[in-house]
């Protein structure tokens, strides 16, 4: 290194006329001592990467935790059609691996999520609207994922027509009871994908079996419903057994419902959760047969938790196996325990174990009943030359996440296909740039984080609850909502906290000249690790050094 | 609303203009140079420094360059106080009062070497702000014990079969001896206290003292990366409190700190590996009473936290 020619009163205090020469030391690339390089980089926060969804939780809570509250709504409508209705339903995987349970407990995302979706309703919050799109699409079916696929494209400005059955976007999320999914919010966020421009059109009596024709339009959809598994049940045809999914939709109308008093219901899936726990409302009394051990079920545990206390029992690892009846009157099940059998042959099938059998007196049966109604919409590819596109579809509302993933991933291939533009489909978290380790607890300077308790879900009161089909959740107030924001650790999420600035012994970092992140001076950065020691949340990172050391 | 970790104050300071600059010789990790950039950017340009030989001496740079950013006047090992007392005096003579004359000095040039300077300008009242960054032994010529070394230490003239039996010096209560107007300890792990305390010692006039503890992974034999966490825990641990007296009577404890393990403290340093279970017992003891005797003379703490 050569060091410049003093430069006469280059330092400071040239005004008093007391020092003549003083030279700053910044020609010395110190940097060239080092063997290690800090650099930045956001990393997944555990939230994030569990929720099927894809939501980006940071950086509304960071909103929240600012009372930004509109902000933060658009931030998640712009990726998320349904928060509200998530916000309600979804069985928050989210909250799982969060790293604040080491200090107090998860944050309370899905809450926050419910708080922020009844924000954008109440205060008609919209997503942001793009128009580099063009053209029209068409889309059969209007299950979640289908719903979602039209919202995305109609974000990037496509003309999109949804064809549903008649009277309107009925599959689906309104199925679910009111007391998990209060019926105002699920028709706000339906309203919704009207009011930014999406189309509905009945396409028959008969459909969504009908073909539909592609004439005219520049792509089409069909979003598959996952058909319900119908368990292998000797009877099933017998007329005191009731098809699952039609029940659920009586229950909603409260008419036509068994006049039995005792009702069985065979199922895994969350949906018999919801039949049981709305006929136990009702006045029935319910049992739920489960083939798979309470670990595979697909049941939320919170719902199971709920359905137990509200009266609903619930045997797992039981199936029904036979219907014995007289005449019309159905006279009682049998049953057998099942065990399952791991391996490449069964899957993970429950298979009845011999001499297990007993007998279950029942009025009712109710299981998942194979229907033409539920089936799949087609296309008529003879009608057009435009590409038609296929995405799996599940009324299932514990994957109602998933389902808006999938909607956005299509959305994104056919917006690529339709501009001719390399897209793939990226969540809202890997557009921020983010990198691909999930930040960790352990990565963290606990030194900068207290115990600091979260709220506990809190539900009405269990007798109150069997009285009607009002929402069971007792919501979070503002100031509650706002504290999770704060609460939350921001996991491998720079917030500008201004420590590694703070502390870096070489005067290496500076704040970028439009104030949106830090940058490091690595010509001077001796590799001391101190910013990555300091830095909370894992936003800043070591590697061996050589990368990118400049001498200026 | 502000997103900084430890508070508004922090926060404005940062934002300030940096008056010191990179490319200095410190060694990776040095606890002086955070601490002075904090100190230069409160006190801002019209400053003069005045080191005696003093690990910044060195790493500041060699003549005619310099990292410091303002006037900046090395002199010999036991005069700082007294060379800082005379440089404020001819500014006084040419009619300047508004230039701040600021000390910078190691313990050596503090506690031992420098003492008597110290000692007469303190008592002279004169009107400077000496900042003491205290490594804890003389670091930049080889890691000998200084009166500033704490009990137990491994220096290279305190060895592991004989580390260092006497307690550190006592500097707060010796100051205090003097009544002058301001001390305080201060931590880069609290910066917002360490911040207020500079603009504090700014608004006064007469002799300020600030004793700060500088984390040295050279003399501490500990990994760079620990720096700041290493001046958490001194603080946590109570080997370092932070306080403050006015006028030589008027105590305060700042940070009531959430307490810490001190064999973590010694776990991440090497000056401290050969310290055996009823070492560490005798040194907690040592420490219990010292906070015994600060807390006696502090009333009760009004801040806590960083
Ligand atoms: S603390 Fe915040 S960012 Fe981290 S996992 Fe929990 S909600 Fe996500
Ligand atoms: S704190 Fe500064 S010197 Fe140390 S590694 Fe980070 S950028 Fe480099
Ligand atoms: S220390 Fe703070 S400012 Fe620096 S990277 Fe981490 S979060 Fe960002």
């Amino acid at each position: 290194m050569t060091s410049p020619k003093p430069v006469a009163g280059k330092g400071a205090f040239q005004d008093s006329g007391v020092v003549k020469s003083v030279a700053s030391m910044d020609w010395n690339p110190t940097g060239s001592w080092k063997y290690l390089e800090p650099f930045y980089e956001d990393w997944f926060a555990p939230c994030s990467h569990a929720c099927p969804a894809g939501n980006d939780i940071v950086t509304w809570l960071r909103f929240v935790e600012e009372g930004r509250y509109q902000e933060a709504a658009r931030s998640l409508l712009n990726f998320n059609p349904f928060p509200a209705t998530l916000g309600c339903v979804c069985p928050h995987p989210c909250e799982t691996p969060c790293n604040r349970k080491a200090l107090g407990g998860a944050i309370a995302i899905q809450s926050v999520e419910r708080f922020l979706g009844e924000y954008a309703i109440e205060h008609d919050v919209m997503p942001e609207l793009e128009t580099s799109g063009s053209g029209r699409v068409v889309i059969a079916g209007a299950g979640p994922a289908a719903l979602s696929a039209a919202y995305f494209l109609r974000l990037r400005g496509y003309d999109v027509t949804v064809l549903d059955r008649p009277a309107g976007p009925q599959t689906g999320l309104l199925s679910i009871p009111a007391f998990r999914l209060p019926r105002r919010i699920v028709e706000a966020e339906y309203d919704r994908l009207r009011r930014i421009g999406i189309k509905f059109e009945e396409s028959g009596p008969d459909a969504p079996r009908a073909p539909f024709s592609l004439n005219g339009h520049s792509a089409g959809l069909v979003a598959n419903l996952a058909e319900p598994e119908t368990e292998a049940i000797e009877g099933l045809h017998h007329p005191a057994v009731l098809d699952l999914v039609r029940l659920l939709d009586m229950t909603r109308h409260g008419s036509g419902l068994p006049s039995g008093r005792r009702l069985a219901i065979a199922g895994s899936r969350n949906d018999a959760l919801d039949l049981a726990r709305s006929l136990v409302r009702e006045g029935h009394e319910v049992t739920v047969f489960c083939r798979d051990a309470k670990a595979d079920a697909s049941f939320s545990k919170e719902d199971l938790a709920l359905a137990a206390e509200e009266g609903v029992r619930v045997e797992f690892l039981t199936a029904v196996c036979r219907i014995l009846f007289d005449g019309d009157r159905l006279q009682g099940l049998i049953c057998a325990r099942t065990r399952n059998v791991a391996g490449p042959v069964y899957g993970r099938a429950p298979i009845r174990i011999v001499g297990t059998e007993f007998t279950f007196e029942v009025d009712h049966l109710v299981t998942s009943l194979p229907s033409p109604k539920n089936g799949s919409p087609f296309v008529d590819a003879s009608t057009g030359l435009a590409p038609v596109f296929e995405c799996p579809d599940s009324l299932d509302s514990a994957s109602l996440g998933s389902a808006v993933s999938n909607g956005r991933k299509v959305a994104a291939e056919i917006h690529a296909h339709l501009s001719g533009a390399a897209q793939p489909a990226m969540t809202p978290v890997e557009l921020r740039g983010v990198g691909e380790e999930i930040a960790k607890f352990k990565d963290f300077n606990e030194a900068y984080f207290r115990i600091d308790p979260g709220p506990s879900r809190m539900w009405r009161d269990r007798g109150e609850r069997l009285r009607d089909f009002d929402d069971v959740r007792l919501t979070l107030s503002e100031p509650a909502i706002r504290r999770e924001g704060s609460r939350c650790f921001k996991c491998g999420t720079c917030t500008l906290c201004g420590n590694c600035e703070l502390f870096c012994p070489d005067n290496s970092i500076v704040l970028a000249t439009d104030g949106s992140r830090y940058e490091i001076r690595q010509q001077y950065c001796k590799g001391c690790m101190v910013c990555v020691e300091e830095c909370p949340r894992a936003a800043i990172h070591s590697r061996r050094a050589g990368v990118s050391v400049e001498t200026r | 609303m502000t997103n900084n970790t430890f508070g508004t104050t922090t926060e404005s300071v940062m934002h300030r203009d940096d008056i010191m600059g990179p490319g200095h010789l410190a060694c990776a990790g040095c606890g002086i140079i955070p601490m002075l950039r904090l100190l230069l950017k409160v006190f801002g340009r019209r400053t003069v420094v005045v080191t005696p030989a003093c690990c910044y001496a060195v790493v500041d740079g060699p003549f005619p360059y310099s990292a410091i950013g303002v006037p900046f006047m090395h002199c010999a090992f036991e005069t700082a106080a007294a060379s800082a007392a005379g440089v404020r005096a001819a500014f006084d003579m040419r009619g300047i009062p508004d230039v701040n004359v600021i000390v910078l000095a190691g313990d050596g040039g503090t506690f031992d070497i420098g003492f008597q300077a110290l000692s007469g300008a303190a008592e002279r009242n004169e009107n400077i702000v000496y900042v003491c960054y205290d490594n804890e032994a003389y670091m930049n010529t080889g890691i000998q014990r200084s009166s500033a070394t704490p009990l137990g230490a491994w220096t290279t003239t305190t060895p592991e079969q004989a580390p260092k039996a006497e307690s550190k010096k006592d500097i707060g209560t010796i100051m205090a001896g003097h009544r002058i107007p301001y001390f305080a300890t201060t931590s880069m792990a609290y910066p917002e206290d360490m911040l207020a305390k500079f603009e504090k010692a700014k608004a006064m006039s007469g002799f300020r003292m600030i004793h700060y503890h500088c984390s040295c992974p050279t003399g501490w034999k500990a990994d760079s990366r620990d720096m700041i966490g290493l001046a958490r825990l001194a603080v946590q641990t109570r080997a370092f409190p932070l306080y403050e007296i006015l006028d030589g009577e008027s105590w305060q404890i700042t940070v009531d700190p959430e307490p810490a393990d001190l064999q973590e403290y010694f776990r991440i340093q090497g000056r401290y590996r050969h310290i055996q279970p009823n070492q560490l017992t005798e040194i907690e003891r040592h420490l219990d009473k010292e906070w015994k005797t600060l807390s006696r003379k502090a009333s009760a703490p009004e801040s806590s936290g960083r």
